[in-house]
């Protein structure tokens, strides 16, 4: 199977643009495969294709969109007609008056076309190493439960608008999970390969060998054993230690939900929030100290969130957020730059053909440093070291925050001195990262799929890469 | 945009062209989920976009030699390549299923039931939203979403069941600003009337004038509080679950897998207030009669009663899988419509009741922070009280918690007021989201404050 060939012409374009000042068409179509095993036995192959176009229309300043499933050429134009109707109609109380300029012209390609679906040899040979993986994870007696996931996604988006711009970008997606859940008569405890679905990425299928993570399931039973003899972790006031996969939920709420410059305007009041960073703040705010360098950078090539335009086709290039520490830029796409006169990036993006694309992260990354791992653990006098993410949750301006691990090893005297369970911190976003005095020159790619935001809410794919990061002063506790 | 007919028609249309595709020993359920929404984003009381959306997509479950595969596809009017996409999937699964192993909860296609049933509604036409709507906010900063449309859900099958449910609703979901503070309200159903509106939006406008006064900065430590229906909903919904991944914290699934932070009290090992009393009640949020394998989903189940644990979450699927008898919930195993009992506490005797406090109008992001002990943490959030001698005094900043539920709803629970509130669902994380709840406020001890 491949893509079916697109719906999409200029004819269409030059037909609607007859009645109002810009007309885009989206059309997106996702193949995906999700196969889910769980303690060793099949739990679900599920695949889904999904088509439709997003219809968007500038009229008196005002933008107005209808989705669609229906791609005849009936279907497209009465959704163009809705469209233009609401933008008529909702033009008077437009909240802003833009212009053509936030839609720009925009011609290229990103990523290869490819021919999904699925060979049923592939996939049994698939499956039959999952079943594998969970019983790698299965180390002993204790373990109550395993979980392997795999998710495989080919997206192709299409776009013409009277721009003009005529892009198309195709997305080869692999998402995996490992987990084990151990069991006493007290508790129970889990361990994860990063948190869940941490492991997500750019490449093809194919490209997928699950041999490479059977040395990582036998981790993750051990881990999760280990889990339930270990003490809490103490409550104290001290230095902390994050493992890249933990890094990617601090860097994701507390540095890339505040820049989101819809959110600085005040769009997501009502819903995801709001942020303390104020416009006046870029180019000024010592968001955190001199070592703390930030970008948005969709030009990794396996990160989740790469792309060469976004969804209203402005080309996408490597941008620095905060340098040395100082606030430089948000994450802002053209209609909030225009909204609030400040530079921004290229990040207009929508889960798909059923949402508008808002202001959204892509690849956020935190920049390496020089030390090694042994080097920030040697200048420890007495700290914590946090794995994998597994509680977060942070207030609507994205200032106070807690969030929870599921491994936590103390640190003493510049040495790891043994395992504490349910790991947790607590801080305030300005003063945690001011407090950053060690980033490790060695860097990991995380990423997710599950960032939430928008009224109607989306789910969309982001991506973050960041070195281990030593913290001082920051207050930890433990669970109970 | 689609009137919910057409994907009926549609879909009846299919049916029979899809099922004249099996083979022998095969059987098939299509599951169909649909809407026709229309969305306006406000800020600063004006329009920042308005979007609708038609989407309809069909869930096939092809099941031969009790192993089952799934394909999802997008209905549109081109059937002959919805059928030729559906020809290719069979293909391939009868490839493929001969080698897939044994699947774990398989629940063998059953039912021949019939029910086609639409709720009746009064809801003015986009235009109406577009155009007079906004003027009544003309003075505010409103921030917020409304929401229009139909959402249905059909299903069929081999055996010739046939099942429709369509709903037609609303919601307002929008907070107002003052500076940085802000005062939430809403209003959702089925028929919607311009002058409950104005009376929402005049009493969440007084609330706000009293935010205007300075803010007390509390310092973290243990307080009394009153979670207003609103605030206590946040913590309900952590019992909820969320999609196929997160299970509710009562689903037997989530319990046996060992991660339920409920599973001391699904042992027996510790209990609730005995003022704490919850059900699934499917009558309140618009919600299907029936689940995604085509049974009647129970409609009022008492989940936890006087504190203990009465009923868990079990699907067939779970029931099979762990030998128990199934309480036809959902797949899932999620909670829809969690219905909490009223208590003796009356409207007036809030403040004096709680007398030095907190008066919590809404919490946010609340998360698990612990398992074990079902600790929750989460913020304060829009308008919340320091309250002295049973009088409010001034308005709080924000600040964190960490509570275990089993405190909360257990020893530190003093009283649930004798008044509920109603709330229709306002996700619409991919489409909008069936359910809706019913909660009372709740005046509770000993709650920790940390940041």
């Amino acid at each position: 199977m491949s893509f079916l060939p697109t719906v999409l012409n200029f004819q269409l374009i030059d037909l609607f643009r007859r009645d109002c000042e810009w007309v885009g068409l989206r059309e997106v179509q996702e193949f995906s495969t999700s196969r889910r095993v769980r303690n060793c036995k099949l739990d679900s192959v599920q695949r889904h294709l999904d088509r439709g176009v997003f219809v968007e229309v500038l009229f008196n300043g005002h933008l107005a969109s209808v989705s669609t499933r229906d791609l005849s050429h009936e279907g497209l134009t009465a959704a163009f007609k809705k469209a233009l109707q609401t933008a008529r109609l909702a033009a008077t109380f437009k909240v802003f008056n833009f212009t053509e300029k936030v839609r720009p012209p925009t011609t290229g390609r990103y990523g290869a076309s490819s021919h999904f679906g699925f060979s049923s040899e592939a996939e049994k040979q698939l499956i039959h190493e999952m079943i594998l993986l969970g019983e790698k994870m299965r180390v002993s007696e204790k373990i109550k439960n395993t979980l392997c996931h795999l998710v495989s996604i080919e997206t192709q988006v299409r776009y013409l608008s009277s721009s003009p711009s005529d892009w198309q970008q195709n997305f080869n997606i692999v998402m995996s999970d490992l987990s084990a859940t151990a069991e006493n008569s007290f508790e129970s405890q889990t361990r994860s390969d990063h948190g869940g679905l941490a492991r997500c990425y750019q490449k093809p299928m194919v490209s997928v060998d699950l041999s490479h993570f059977y040395e990582t399931s036998s981790k993750i039973g051990e881990e999760a054993c280990l889990l339930l003899e270990a003490a809490n972790c103490p409550t104290q006031k001290c230095d902390l230690l994050l493992a890249p996969d933990q890094m990617i939920l601090q860097i994701h709420e507390s540095i890339g939900h505040p820049l989101e410059m819809d959110r600085i305007l005040g769009d997501e009041r009502n819903f995801a929030g709001w942020s303390f960073v104020k416009p006046s703040d870029f180019g000024k705010l010592q968001y955190g100290s001199p070592l703390m360098n930030v970008v948005f950078d969709p030009t990794e090539s396996e990160e989740l969130a790469s792309y060469s335009f976004d969804d209203i086709g402005n080309s996408a290039t490597k941008e620095f957020l905060i340098k040395e520490g100082r606030l430089l830029k948000g994450l802002g796409s053209l209609e909030s730059q225009a909204r609030l006169g400040q530079a921004g990036v290229a990040n207009a993006r929508s889960s798909s053909w059923t949402r508008p694309a808002i202001d959204r992260m892509a690849n956020i990354n935190l920049v390496p440093g020089t030390e090694s791992l042994e080097s920030l653990i040697q200048r420890t006098e007495n700290g914590v070291l946090m794995r994998s993410n597994r509680s977060w949750s942070i207030d609507d301006e994205r200032n106070k925050f807690q969030f929870g691990c599921e491994w936590g090893e103390i640190i003493r005297d510049g040495e790891l001195k043994g395992l504490v369970k349910n790991p947790n911190y607590q801080g305030q976003t300005l003063s945690f990262w001011r407090n950053l005095k060690g980033l490790s020159a060695h860097s990991e790619i995380y990423g997710s799929p599950f960032c939430g935001k928008g009224e109607p809410s989306q789910l969309i794919r982001v991506g973050h890469r960041s070195p281990y990061a030593l913290f001082s002063d920051i207050e930890v506790f433990g669970g109970g | 945009m689609s009137h919910p007919s057409g994907s009926k028609a549609l879909f009846k249309k299919l049916i029979p062209l899809v099922l004249a595709k099996l083979e022998s020993q095969e059987a098939a359920r299509l599951q169909l989920s649909g809407e026709t929404s229309d969305f306006i984003r406000f800020n600063h009381g004006r329009i920042r976009h308005s979007h609708s959306t038609d989407q309809v997509q069909i869930k096939l479950i092809w099941q031969k030699s009790r192993r089952e595969l799934q394909f999802t596809f997008t209905l549109n009017q081109d059937l002959k390549q919805i059928l030729q996409l559906i020809e290719d999937f069979l293909t391939q699964s009868r490839l493929l299923v001969s080698a897939l192993p044994e699947q774990q909860g398989f629940v063998a296609i059953t039912g021949n039931l019939q029910e086609e049933r639409q709720t009746p509604s009064q809801i003015p036409p986009l235009e109406y939203f577009l155009t007079e709507f906004p003027k009544t906010i003309a003075q505010d900063d409103l921030a917020g979403l409304v929401t229009r449309g139909f959402q249905y859900e059909g299903l069929a099958n081999h055996l010739g069941e046939f099942l429709w449910f369509e709903a037609e609703t609303f919601f307002i979901d929008y907070s107002l600003y003052e500076g940085r503070s802000a005062s939430k309200g809403g209003i959702s159903g089925a028929v919607f009337s311009e002058s409950t509106w104005l009376q929402n939006l005049q009493q969440t406008r007084q609330n706000l004038e009293f935010l205007k006064k300075p803010r007390k900065k509390i310092t973290p430590g243990a307080y009394r509080v009153y979670l207003a229906p609103a605030a206590l909903y946040e913590l309900i919904e952590k019992l909820k679950g969320w999609g196929l991944e997160y299970p509710s914290p009562l689903s037997l699934k989530k319990f046996k897998q060992g991660s339920s932070p409920f599973s001391d009290l699904i042992k027996g090992h510790r209990s609730l207030s005995e003022k704490f009393t919850l059900y699934e009640n499917s009558s309140l949020g618009f919600v299907p009669s029936f689940n995604s394998l085509g049974e009647k989903v129970p409609e009022n189940l008492p989940l936890i009663h006087k504190g203990q644990l009465k009923n868990m979450l079990v699907s067939t699927n779970s029931a099979h899988a762990y030998e128990v008898n199934s309480l036809n919930i959902d797949v899932a195993e999620n909670i829809l419509s969690p219905d909490v009992a009223p208590g003796s506490l009356c409207f007036n005797d809030i403040l004096p009741k709680l007398e030095q406090g907190l008066y919590l109008s809404n919490l946010h992001y609340v998360n698990f922070s612990d398992l074990k002990t079902a600790r929750v943490t989460g913020m304060t959030r829009y308008a919340c009280y320091w309250v002295e001698n049973g009088q409010i005094q001034s308005p709080i900043e924000d600040m964190r918690f960490d509570v275990s539920l089993y405190d909360v709803w257990g020893d530190n629970l003093l009283e649930l007021t004798d008044f509920t509130i109603p709330f229709l669902s306002t996700d619409t994380y991919s489409h909008r989201n069936w359910g809706g709840a019913r909660v009372p406020g709740a005046l509770v001890q000993n709650f920790q404050f940390t940041l």
